[in-house]
């Protein structure tokens, strides 16, 4: 067995998961948030630089306090990118789809200033920044592959979300809300503060996948760590559709199909596009509909 | 059911592909990891083209079962992607050693080889001691750059002379930078040299935006040291008629008359004969080695027509001279 590739393959889908859960969140509300990308990537690299600054003392207090400070600034984070866009949205009835992709779009630059300029690492020679402590890293399942328990905690993730949808007012008032605007609106329902929260919710998972990734993977913030993730947690949860519990599979479906189109592209010298080509007819075979006689 | 039965499908055939196991045979296996585009670089391609001399040489005369094993891994240019995927080659456990060429390689590879522990390294362009699997050879960076600054310090009307990086890292900031320089006072003491980053490996159009720059600041040298980036720049100074100087491979070709120098490192004969080495059993593990000009691993083109019609008979003297010194050791850059 290639435990390798395998565990690579379910290390990724944990990554999908965790940042699929939010784009579905955003989803079930009635909007799609496209800025999974930059919103992975600010996670990643405002937890990769407070790890990195607060873990460097040998204190295991203060590691603790690195790992749960590395988490809220993710997440806080990026749920403020994400908010921002719900706030045009609220007052100003912009796009949420659309200022979502240019909210990320105008991010990735400008974390890529960052991680290349100020900071970057010194003592090596990589675009990246300084490497965290091994104290503050996720640890491994099935080593050698990058598995990781982020694995477990993307599980846990999805079970949340299906249960915050599925058993709370606040998420059957979001799905009515997605589900029926007008609707939500008569029955009384606050759907300014609905649209705003599941927002914020939806990019601060994103930023969750940031911090697992670089606490669980990289162990550092290289420049352009996230290319392809969000798009890929994106387009497991379209294939997961309502259930954030039908996440698990088509996360683990997309990391596999993920991990060996690249190395098929990567054994076979074929360009680097052929993993995107690979999934992307996929995806249409699995969203094509046959026409209704 | 259909889109049931379909992507249960494919997703079982993706999943029987995990189960295949990578067989190991008696015979020599060698793999290549570029961390880079081939056709991008110059670097990469002298790597390639060196490591299949060595190959196709050894297996001249050799059966079909004896042959030595080469595959050549092409990475691309996302760094963040490389531990992944030199960590997948160790994992197919059946190259006995993998060559390449970059100096962030050791950062990546140590930490791999915890896993790996039998896995040898053979790394160009890069320095780490003492680690057994891992044996590194570097080119005589100072003298490089040395070399380019002097000439660039001559060739300089406005004695402002700019060096555009892709990024900081230690070779650059403690080395090339500060040895372009003072190869660039050495020849004149007024010369001051423009730092600039790119920021990454391959925006030629931020590459050209940055040479336009300190070609309006009187800027008249630039060298570029920014993989995909330079070709920006070398747009621009044609543009701009101002001239750059060439790092790691003869750039003559690029820009007759725009390009003034080409500071080489052998790289092809180096990762032949680190091959050659390799095969042969004689790879020394655990050692750092440097070669420069002495070596013949490092030199100046002064051949070339574009460079004998670029640039003049007295300037072309003064570099041979520098050359003569230091292929003579009368002349030493440290």
């Amino acid at each position: 067995m290639n435990i390798y590739y395998t565990g690579s393959a379910l290390n990724l889908s944990a990554l999908y998961m965790i940042a699929g859960s939010g784009a579905l969140i955003s989803m079930k509300s009635g909007d799609f948030n496209l800025g999974g990308e930059g919103q992975i990537y600010l996670g990643g690299f405002v937890s990769a630089i407070v790890l990195a600054k607060l873990a460097e003392s040998g204190n295991p207090a203060m590691s603790c306090f690195a790992v749960l400070t590395a988490v809220l600034a993710a997440f806080i984070c990026t749920a403020l990118m994400a908010g921002v866009s719900a706030v045009f949205k609220i007052f100003r009835n912009a796009d949420f789809l659309f200022t979502s992709f240019i909210a990320s779009a105008a991010m990735i630059p400008f974390i890529d200033g960052l991680v290349s300029g100020p900071f970057r690492s010194t003592t090596d020679n990589l675009l990246a920044t300084p490497f965290i402590p091994e104290k503050v890293r996720l640890p491994s399942i099935l080593p050698p592959s990058p598995l990781n328990a982020s694995f477990i905690l993307a599980l846990a993730f999805c079970a949340a979300a299906w249960f915050l949808l599925n058993r709370t007012a606040w998420g059957r008032q979001l799905c009515i809300l997605g589900t029926s605007p007008e609707f939500s609106r008569f029955a009384g329902f606050a759907g300014h503060r609905l649209s705003l929260s599941s927002a914020l919710l939806s990019g601060g998972l994103h930023g969750l996948a940031g911090a697992a990734a670089i606490a669980g993977t990289y162990f550092t913030c290289h420049q352009g760590f996230y290319s392809g993730m969000g798009w890929n947690a994106f387009s497991a949860a379209l294939i997961a559709g309502a259930n954030p519990l039908l996440l698990i599979p088509s996360s683990i479906f997309m990391g596999f199909i993920t991990t060996y189109s690249n190395k098929f592209a990567l054994y076979h010298n074929f360009g680097f596009d052929i993993s995107s080509m690979i999934q992307a007819v996929i995806l249409f075979l699995i969203a094509f509909k046959p026409r209704s006689k | 059911m259909k889109k049931i039965i379909l992507f249960t499908t494919i997703f079982a055939a993706i999943l029987s592909m995990g189960f295949a196991k990578a067989k190991k045979t008696d015979k020599t296996s060698i793999a290549v990891f570029v961390p880079g585009i081939i056709d991008d670089s110059p670097v990469y391609n002298m790597l390639v083209q060196g490591v299949k001399a060595a190959v196709e040489e050894k297996n001249q005369n050799l059966s079909k079962k004896e042959k030595v094993n080469l595959f050549i891994m092409e990475a691309g240019t996302n760094q963040a992607e490389w531990g992944a995927k030199i960590t997948a080659l160790c994992a197919e456990q059946k190259y006995d050693v993998i060559i390449s060429s970059n100096p962030s390689l050791p950062d990546l590879v140590e930490p791999i080889l915890k896993s790996f522990p039998k896995q040898k390294f053979i790394l160009m362009d890069a320095t780490k001691e003492g680690n057994q699997n891992i044996h590194t050879i570097c080119y005589n960076q100072y003298e490089q750059s040395y070399l380019t600054g002097y000439i660039g310090g001559l060739m300089s009307k406005s004695h402002k002379l700019a060096l555009i990086a892709a990024q900081e890292y230690p070779v650059m900031n403690n080395i090339i930078l500060p040895y372009f320089e003072k190869g660039a006072k050495a020849a004149n003491a007024d010369s001051t040299v423009d730092f600039r980053i790119v920021g990454n490996w391959y925006d030629a159009t931020k590459g050209a935006e940055i040479a336009d720059a300190v070609a309006k600041k009187g800027v008249d040298v630039i060298l570029p040291i920014c993989g995909g980036a330079s070709q920006g720049v070398i747009t621009s100074a044609v543009n701009n008629g101002i001239y750059v100087t060439w790092f790691d491979d003869n750039g003559f070709a690029k820009a007759p008359g725009t390009i003034i120098s080409s500071s080489v490192m052998k790289q092809k004969e180096m990762s032949y004969n680190v091959t050659k080495e390799f095969i042969e059993g004689n790879t020394p593990w655990g050692t750092a080695k440097m070669v420069g000009i002495k070596e013949g691993f490092v030199d100046f083109v002064q051949d070339d027509p574009n460079y004998i019609k670029a640039v003049p008979a007295d300037i072309r003297e003064k570099m041979k001279n520098l050359l003569d010194d230091i292929r003579s050791g009368k002349t030493e850059i440290k």
